[in-house]
């Protein structure tokens, strides 16, 4: 079972929510991280129309130059993890894309303080190279947090896109809760399955719901489930 | 009996719909008196809807929707006011100050050990010539021993000096904090060893001459910049502190609550690192200031912090 994050709220029900793993944090991290690359490689090339010679440019910097530029560099990409999550309550491209979001350990938004710390952070995870502190720290929580969300108080949900459309067609239906989900839910999914997989699953469900069609024709067996949820 | 599970989402969808609406409108600005009203009013209604979900629904994907939109709607409603722009304005105005105000012992032990580098690393030096190797940077030692001191350089060696210099003294100042997870052994120790270190550098450039001109150097942005290394060296103490002795907790609910206020503190010195990088690069080296505005600038920018930290949100 997925580890998830129980909030009792005021209103005396328990909400969970679903945790995210490690795949989709580091997915999401490499989407953001192709964005800053992309952005940082048209700046290079707005920059060159008016410096020709950028390499050249830079060698001419005095040391301490060159130690503001880097930490300019540092604070743009810092303030790109903090004001996107900032901006968009705890998402950025990737994690927005991966539908996950970063939230305070009670499923509340986090605010500046938390986002600065957990990407701040971000650099001792990081160490010495392509996070593996921050991977082993994922590892070994139960709820997958890295140093920074450890420090910050924060975690990563899952939202899931959940379609109630599918319910559409059970209105009225007299089937359990369990039947009119598992029926509305194989039907959502009919089209997007094979048909050896149509066939087999379908003729299961039409059985234990004692009716009787052609077992090799999907149409039939679609129409009578669908005719089995309005009236059954 | 309960709803069948169509009916249930039949009859309730619209409220959820609405309640998503108007969450959405709520991240986007401003929502008028009756809206809000109507809010609060879908976010009980979808509350009570979801502990039926949980009796009569479990494991379906109404339930799945509900544990979502509640999670939601209460981030938003029960959302604190912590994360307001106004809170950043508070935070230097009154927290940070208080904390340190707080924590001051600390922080003194801070400073206190790397006094206790500055005094051993000058002896070091004084009475046994031969642990200039082992204590000044091996890049500068050829250079005082010539008589000057790295700013002179033109080369460029000088500037990947400065950059080092820079570059080390953030790493100490975060190291001091960080390290506090050894149970500060690491903080005392890189506290000791860069008072070692730049207490020899101090003792050795005197026996070249050339120790009144590093003091020039060091006196614009000095102050401020060991008073940080001494502050985060105390947030550091601090948890080394909860971790050795959490009370009647468990060190994890010390070190949580120890390392909240710990963070904190370094994070309010952040602005001042930034400004005294800005003082070290530009005001500190070369000639163009006169040493006395160096010396007027270093005491005055000191004193300024401290008279911050010291007197800010102190209730009258």
């Amino acid at each position: 079972m997925d580890p998830r994050l129980e909030v009792a709220t005021p209103e005396r029900v328990s909400v969970s929510l679903p945790i995210a793993g490690v795949g989709s944090r580091s997915i999401a991290h490499l989407i953001d991280l192709g964005l800053l690359f992309a952005g940082l490689l048209v700046l290079y090339f707005l920059a060159s129309l008016v410096i020709p010679d950028m390499l050249d440019a830079f060698e001419g910097l005095s040391g301490v130059e060159r130690a503001v530029g880097g930490l300019i560099g540092f604070a743009a990409i810092w303030g790109y993890w903090t004001g996107m999550e900032l901006a968009w309550r705890g998402q950025t491209v990737g994690k927005r894309l991966m539908r996950i979001r970063v939230v305070k350990s009670d499923g509340s938004p986090i605010g500046v303080f938390e986002s600065a710390v957990r990407n701040l952070v971000r650099i001792v995870d990081f160490l010495p190279t392509c996070y593996p502190i921050g991977l082993i720290s994922m590892l070994i929580d139960p709820r997958h947090r890295r140093l920074g969300d450890l420090a910050a108080g924060t975690m990563l949900v899952r939202e899931e896109k959940i379609d109630l459309a599918r319910y559409a067609s059970s209105a009225q239906s007299r089937l359990s809760p369990q039947d009119v989900e598992v029926l509305t839910g194989f039907l959502a999914r009919f089209d997007a399955l094979e048909p050896q997989a149509q066939l087999k699953l379908g003729a299961q469900l039409v059985a234990r719901h004692g009716g009787q069609v052609a077992a090799n024709d999907p149409a039939a067996i679609r129409a009578w489930l669908q005719q089995h949820l309005k009236g059954g | 009996m309960a709803l069948g599970l169509g009916d249930f989402v039949a009859r309730r969808q619209p409220d959820w719909d609405a309640l998503t609406a108007l969450l959405g409108k709520l991240g986007g600005g401003q929502l008028k008196l009756p809206e809000i009203d109507r809010l609060d009013r879908l976010y009980r209604q979808a509350s009570a809807d979801l502990a039926q979900a949980q009796s009569f629904y479990p494991g379906t994907d109404v339930h799945r929707f509900l544990n979502q939109l509640c999670a939601r709607a209460y981030g938003e409603i029960y959302r604190s006011r912590a994360d307001r722009p106004a809170a950043i304005r508070a935070f230097f105005a009154h927290q940070f100050p208080q904390a340190v105000r707080e924590e001051l012992r600390y922080v003194g032990a801070a400073a206190g050990l790397m006094a206790l580098g500055l005094i051993l690393g000058a002896m070091t030096v004084a009475l046994a010539p031969e642990g200039v190797a082992l204590l000044v940077p091996e890049q500068l030692q050829p250079v005082v021993s010539k008589g000057q001191l790295w700013t002179d350089q033109l080369d460029g060696s000088s500037s990947a000096i400065s950059v080092a210099i820079l570059t080390n003294n953030l790493r100490v100042t975060f190291l001091a904090f960080a390290l506090g997870l050894s149970w500060g052994l690491g903080t005392i120790a890189i506290l000791v060893l860069n008072g070692l270190q730049v207490g020899a550098l101090v003792a050795f450039t005197f026996q070249h001459g050339v120790g009144w001109r590093l003091l020039e150097f060091i006196s614009a942005h000095g102050p401020i910049e060991l008073s940080v290394i001494s502050i985060t060296g105390g947030a550091g103490l601090m948890i080394g502190q909860a971790l050795i002795d959490p009370g009647e907790r468990t060190r994890g609910e010390a070190m949580r609550e120890r390392a909240g206020k710990a963070v904190r503190i370094v994070l309010g010195c952040a602005p001042f690192l930034a400004l005294i990088g800005v003082v070290e690069g530009f005001v500190s080296p070369g000639t163009f200031f006169p040493a006395a505005a160096k010396v007027v600038l270093g005491v005055g920018l000191g004193l300024g912090f401290w008279g911050y930290l010291l007197r800010a949100g102190r209730a009258r």
